[in-house]
Parts: C-alpha cells; structure tokens; sequence
C-alpha cells in the first residue's frame, strides 16, 4: 500500500503487507489490514476474523483513549496528519506511548514533510511516510542535523539537562 | 482617469515590493505597473500571477485595485500606496528616498 | 544572566544551520510557500507590508551589553541602522532579505541568540518583570524559572504546531509588571502561609480580537510540578483547542467554551498522569541554571541620594530621577527606565548608534546588563546613585533622555499601518500627533500616570485593551479611523477598557484624548491617577465630554 511513497525508519520495524479497509467486514477478511478507529468496535463483534495482525488508522479528533480495551490486539496505528500543520497527533502518539504503553508500530501517515520528522522520532513514532514529492536524501540528513533536545518525550533520548550532569567539559 | 488593476507581490528573495510590468518584468515603481483595465487584461496579470509564484520568483502576490490619471498609475487603497512609497513616518525609507514620488503625494 | 554550556551553544548553531538548508529548499522549490512559511515563522521570519521582517528573541528581555552590540550591528549590516523592540521584550527588524536571514541567524548564535518560536503557532519567547532581580517588593528573581521554562519549550516536540500561538509570562512580586492575566499562561510565584514557594497558574488571559481575562487554575503548584502541570495545559490544549477558525483558536477559546471548572479538571487529570514523571525531573536543572542569577558584586559603600544635589538645581534631571527610576533592592542603586518614547521619534525604535551607546552605558554605568520593558524601553537595572548625573546627560545626547516613563507619552504602539501586512490603520502617525499636543514636561507630570496603547488592528498588538486610554485603528470605508477605550489595565488590577463611542479621524483622536484628559483633571480627587478617577466616576462624564450632551 505504500510502494511508491518513501518512508524513514526512527526504529526497525517488521515489515508487513499491510492493506488498507474501509469496513470491519472488509478487514476481517484481511490479513493485514489497517481500519478506522471508528470502525474498530463493529470489527471485534464480527465472528468470522482471518487476520492476521490488526492495524489502525486514527484521524487527529480520534480520542486514543478509547482504545484502551483493544491496544494488545493491535499491531500498528497509524497517525494521520492531514495538514502537517495539526499537531494533534504528536499528543496522540506520546499519550499512545507514555500513558496507555502500547509497544506495537506507530506510523505517522499524511502530509508528512521534512522539518516535523525531528518532532515525530522523539513523540514515540517508529516510522513517518513521507508525502509524495518529498525528497527522501533531504529527510535523511535534516533528521541528522539536531543533536540537541531540552525536554523528556516519549524516545528515549536524554534531554541536555541530563546530559550535563555526566559532561563537564564536553566539546563539540 | 480610469479605474484598473495591477499586479502586485514581493521578491522571494530579498522581499521587495514589485509590480507587473507591461514588459512581464517586475519594477519596484507601482507607477511602471502593467495597468488592465478589461477582464481580459486582469486575465493576462493572473496568468503572469501563476508563472511567477510556480517559479518562485515572488510571493505574496496580490491583484490590486489601481488608477491611471495623467501622472501615472498608483495603486488606490491607502495601503497599498504606503506600499508603493514606504512608511509616512520615515521618508528615508522605501522608494520615497529613491525616486520623486510627489507627483502622487495626495493620491 | 544565563550563559549558554555547549549544549545550548550547539542548539543555536544547528537551528541555524537547519533554517540555512530550509532556506536553500525554498528557493530551490523544493518547499512551497505554504510549506516553507510556518518554518519561516518559527524562525521569527514573516513577510511585512514592505519586506520580509525579523523577530529576535530575547528571553524575557533579558540582554548583554555584548548582545546589545550584536544587534546594533545587525541593524547596520543588515537593516537601515533601526531596531524596533516589541512588547514581548523581543526585536524586530523591518528591512531583511530573506536571503540574509541566515547570516543573522549565525550572527546571533555567536553572542548566544537566535530567532527560535519568536512567531508560529508554537510556545513564544517567555516574558517577565523588566525589574526582575532588583525590584524590592519581588519573592525571588523570577528569572531562572523564567530560563527553566525556556529551555522546556524550546523545540519542544509535541507543541511545535499548536492551534495558535502561545504566550507565557513569570511574574514574582505583588505589583503586576508582565500582565499575568493577559496570557495564554501567566504564573504568579507566590509564598504561601508557610513561607514556601508556590506557583499560581493563570490560563486563558490574552488580547487579540476577543480580549478575556485569565482564569486562576492552581494557586498551590510547587516547584517541582511546575513543568508538569504546564506540560499539562499544553496537552490538553493541543489535543482539544479549536482548530476550524483561526480566529477562536487560542486557549482563551477552550478555557471559556469548555468552562473554566471542566478546564481545571481536565488539566488536572491529565497532569496526574505525568506528576512527578520525567519532565519534572528537569528541576535538577534548576540550581545549575539559578546559579548564574547570583547577585552581581554591588558597591556596598555605594551613597544613597548621592543625586540629590544635582536634582536640587536641575528639575529636569530631578523629574527624569523621579519618572525614570526605581527603587532599588540594594541601597545607594536605582534601577533606570531609558524611554524609546521621544516625543518626535517612534516608540520602541533605537538606532544602531543609540544600541551601542546603550551597551557602553550598561558597562560604564552597570555589570554590562540590560532589559528590554514590555512597555517598549529599555532598563539599565544597576546604576549608583552617584552616576545617575552622568547617565542622564549621556543619555540625553542620545536622544534617550526622555523623562516620560508611566506618563502620557509613554505610549504602547504597534507598528501599524506603515510597517505591518495586517493592519487596518496606522498607529504612529496618531501617536506622534498626541505627542506633540502634549509636548511639554509640566503638563504630563501634572497629568501623572497614564497608560496610553494603541493598536493598528483589532489583533491588539498595541495593548489598547489594556490601556488606561486605549486607541483602536480600524478601516471604515477606506479611511483610518480610531476608536477610543477606556478604563483597561495590564496590572495587578486587570480590567479590560470598553469603547467609548463612535471612532474619529486622526486629529479628531488627538482632540478627543485632550478632552478625556481635561475631564480627568477637573474630576480628579486627592493623588488619584486616571484609572482611580475613572472607575470612580465611570464613563458617562467622559463620553458627555467628547461627544456632547
């Protein structure tokens, strides 16, 4: 389903053929497919489920909180931004992370371009697809320049502060 | 005196206030302006208007009201002659310190 | 004041860097407008009515002599030799290529600055007390709590793209001198009954076009929560501030639209959650960053009223003495107000040469510091009373000597209609007239303290809600027009100003504020000021006044 966009690894993830349904009865019939949150609740009353593994879509209003009951039977969310300027679903991806623990792939999908990829590695995201006219080589190496970070998040790089307790006379 | 329309927009690299000319170039002078009085000539500007931003040669383009008079073309909203000319609080500033604008003083 | 270690030093650097390559895909086209302009204004870049315009941040408002210098030189190199300092204690340059930006931004690491969420719909530079540090009647300097919350919000990866923009202010004594509750966040640091520290958290305060006074969520924060309980707000605010209509989507909106009450206790559930987690063990950070908050090596013979001679034969120095200082917490000390208001310039404009001759000052007479006020000038926090001769009369060459601080003429402009692409009418031309009706020191001392603020646009850069006088431009049919507010205050007396009546030209505002002002003075009972003579007697007399019977 993403073979022609380009995306970026923060973490390795297992790959899967992961197919895109717009109804619980469609992705029961799935090995892996990727529903909307709002279908989530019709897909766990169905009998006849053959998939495999269980990903989710969100929209930036989906309340993850209500997710909770079903998180250690979903493999992957993916975090739709779509407009890269609606920042709802960093706050998604920490609280999916640090609040509700959930471990399995978080994927940011949508109009992801290259200044919000820094923010997504460090709000818990294993993986950001690119937006089509995105230059992969561009992304690669803006996602390299920041070294630098103030504050806790849900990565699990240490913010300066920390670093400075262990590093006196740290040169650059 | 009639009633028109110029084209107007900032340079994307220095952001200088330009204005369409009738010879496709861009001039800081509001008063070099390509003047489009018809709905065809306003077709000609939002053409060059799409050229020019797609080649990211401008930004912030906008299809302004204007007047010709026998002096020239000058844009008819108070702000855009402040554009045309610089700040009324520093006449050093802006194309009032580098051309004689007077003959618009009052448009 | 703060020093940058090598980590903040590289931040800076990288932030330039990256703004550099962001800069170079622009022009290439490999970023569309749309794409390149949140960047761009996080980076304090925005396109002006005239040219592309740049915000350095300065951390609430907080600068060294050597900074000082550095912008002065930006201003030479860069611009056309102005500054223009803004009420969030910031500078703006009006006259950047976009190609140079860049350069500026590597100039600015060099001396420890950068242009970093100085605009964007992110968390904004955080302002304080322009006497933080040295005021008498402060709890403590609010200043590295100030620096605490910086470096928290500084690119921080969940706030990046708010619904809006988002402001946070620090008070730390009882007089109000950053409006607390006028900001998306403002924070009062109190003691409680027990003498212990505590944090009052306002939200939802704030101007613009729908101007609310902030609600108190939590008067009993402790340190140690501090950055939770903020990282609280942020979140529930990022998660379920309004993002259909730009024009509702500050936290003033959320707050007043989910309730004040339901507010609170969702911050308050959320805050639980992280209480006490990782972002509050970022108070370790905080004796590292007090530590360079230490007291400076004050004259402790320094001689108390050593101006006094001076002032007894000069009574131009002695009103600059009694408008343009305040009390210091050191004995011997003044803390000096520099107005950027002269009566025929621009208010909070300084020339490359009057910022150097600012920095020459700070050192010649102070420890090299300098403050930048949210009322538009600047401070010299540290000077003897025995160099206040000296500093007045190198001031006064500079232009700088104005001594209108709190008066009249001290007005809060925006830049207006002649500088800015949203504008509705310009703000200076208006100011500079009143000014000029008023251009004489015995009749504003007489007329004391007035807080004069005028906007170009119903955006409300210029204050007007909050001024005792509130001037608010607006286009009616193609022509400026200036509505007139009264009754506003940024203090600790909040209060936002009502509109008079029906708006004028603007030499009808110049003699519309002279009538305000000859009612104050015929009303006016023992010592009161223009505010305490309004609330007394209300609006009415004021609106016969000006608009007849």
């Amino acid at each position: 389903m993403v073979a022609n966009a380009h995306q970026i690894d923060f973490r390795d993830v297992e790959p899967a053929e992961w197919t895109h349904c717009e109804t619980a009865t469609q992705a029961a019939q799935t090995a892996f497919p990727v529903l909307p949150a709002d279908e989530l609740s019709s897909y766990f009353e169905l009998n006849d489920v053959n998939s495999v593994a269980l990903g989710v879509r969100l929209s930036p209003d989906t309340e993850v909180e209500a997710l909770a009951d079903r998180l250690d039977q979903i493999a992957l969310i993916e975090v739709d931004f779509p407009a890269y300027t609606d920042g709802r679903g960093y706050s998604q991806a920490r609280v999916l992370r640090e609040h509700m623990g959930f471990q399995g792939e978080l994927r940011a999908v949508g109009d992801v371009l290259i200044d919000q990829l820094r923010f997504m590695k460090r709000c818990g995201f294993d993986v950001a697809v690119l937006a089509d006219h995105v230059d992969p080589d561009d992304a690669e190496a803006a996602l390299k320049r920041y070294g630098v970070w103030y504050q806790p998040a849900a990565d699990d790089r240490p913010p300066a502060h920390r670093l400075r307790r262990f590093v006196q006379n740290w040169e650059i | 005196m009639s009633a028109g329309h110029i084209l107007t927009a900032n340079l994307l690299l220095t952001g200088d206030v330009v204005f369409l000319t009738p010879a496709g170039d861009w001039s800081v002078r509001a008063d070099e302006a390509r003047f489009a009085e018809t709905e065809d000539d306003v077709a000609v500007l939002k053409a060059a208007e799409a050229k020019a931003v797609a080649a990211n040669i401008v930004v912030s383009t906008e299809i302004i009201g204007a007047e010709k008079t026998q002096v020239g073309v000058w844009p008819t909203r108070n702000r855009e002659q402040i554009r045309a000319k610089g700040p009324t609080v520093h006449e050093a500033f802006g194309n009032q310190a580098r051309f004689d604008l007077s003959a618009f003083e009052g448009a | 004041m703060y020093q940058y270690d090598n980590f903040d030093k590289q931040a800076v650097r990288e932030r330039a860097a990256d703004f550099r390559d962001q800069v170079e895909r622009r022009i290439a086209g490999k970023l569309s407008e749309d794409e390149f302009k949140p960047l761009r204004l996080q980076n304090g870049l925005y396109l002006q009515l005239h040219a592309y315009m740049l915000r350095v941040a300065i951390p609430y408002g907080l600068l060294s002599a050597k900074q000082m210098r550095k912008l002065a030189h930006i201003a030479r190199t860069y611009d056309k030799d102005y500054g223009h300092f803004t009420t969030r204690q910031n500078i703006q340059y009006n006259w950047i290529k976009l190609v140079d930006a860049p350069d500026i931004l590597d100039e600015l690491a060099s001396v420890e600055m950068h242009a970093i969420q100085t605009s964007g719909n992110c968390i904004r530079n955080i302002s304080s007390a322009q006497f933080a540090g040295v005021a008498a009647d402060e709890v403590e300097d609010p200043r590295p709590w100030c620096e605490l919350i910086r470096q928290w919000s500084t690119f921080h990866p969940e706030f990046a793209f708010l619904p809006r923009k988002f402001k946070i202010a620090v008070n730390a004594s009882p007089a109000d001198r950053v409006g607390v509750k006028l900001h998306d966040i403002g924070i009062t640091i109190t003691r409680n009954a027990a003498g212990e520290r505590r944090f009052e958290v306002y939200a939802g305060g704030g101007q613009g076009r729908t101007p609310m006074i902030g609600k108190l969520m939590r008067d009993d924060i402790e340190a140690h929560h501090l950055l939770s309980y903020l990282e609280a707000i942020l979140r529930v605010y990022n998660r379920y501030g309004r993002r259909d209509n730009k024009y509702k989507a500050r936290i003033k909106i959320l707050v007043h639209e989910t309730g004040e009450d339901k507010f609170r206790e969702e911050v308050d559930a959320e805050w639980r959650k992280i209480e006490g987690g990782p972002v509050d063990a970022d108070i370790a950070e905080f004796g590292r960053i007090a530590d360079y908050f230490t007291a400076p090596a004050y004259d402790t013979e320094a001689q108390v009223d050593a101006h006094k001679a001076r002032a007894a034969m000069d009574p131009a120095f002695a009103a600059w003495v009694r408008h343009n200082t305040l009390a210091h917490k050191v004995p011997g000390y003044k803390a000096v107000t520099i107005s950027l208001k002269p009566h025929d310039g621009i208010a909070g404009d300084a020339t490359s040469d009057q910022m150097d001759a600012v920095a020459d000052l700070s050192e010649n007479f102070g420890f090299g510091e300098i403050r930048v006020t949210h009322a538009q000038n600047l401070v010299l926090p540290d000077v003897r009373d025995a160099d206040l001769p000296a500093l007045y009369d190198a001031l006064f060459a500079q232009g700088l000597g104005t001594a209108n601080q709190g008066l009249l003429t001290d007005m809060i402009v925006c830049p207006g209609l002649d500088y800015c692409a949203l504008a509705n009418a310009r703000s200076i031309p208006v100011s500079q007239k009143i000014a000029k009706r008023f251009d004489d020191m015995d009749r504003l001392q007489d007329i004391g303290e007035v807080k004069l603020k005028i906007s170009g646009c119903i955006n409300a850069c210029g204050h007007h809600h909050a001024g005792h006088i509130g001037i608010l431009g607006v286009d009616r049919k193609g022509t400026e027009n200036y509505q007139i507010l009264l009754g506003g205050s940024a203090e600790e007396d909040t209060s936002l100003a009502k509109i008079l009546g029906r708006g004028f030209d603007e030499d009808g505002t110049v003699d519309a504020i002279e009538t305000i002002i000859d009612v104050y003075k015929a009303q006016r009972q023992d010592g009161e000021n223009f505010l305490a003579t309004y609330r007394r007697i209300g609006a009415e007399p004021f609106k016969e006044a000006v608009y007849g019977g």
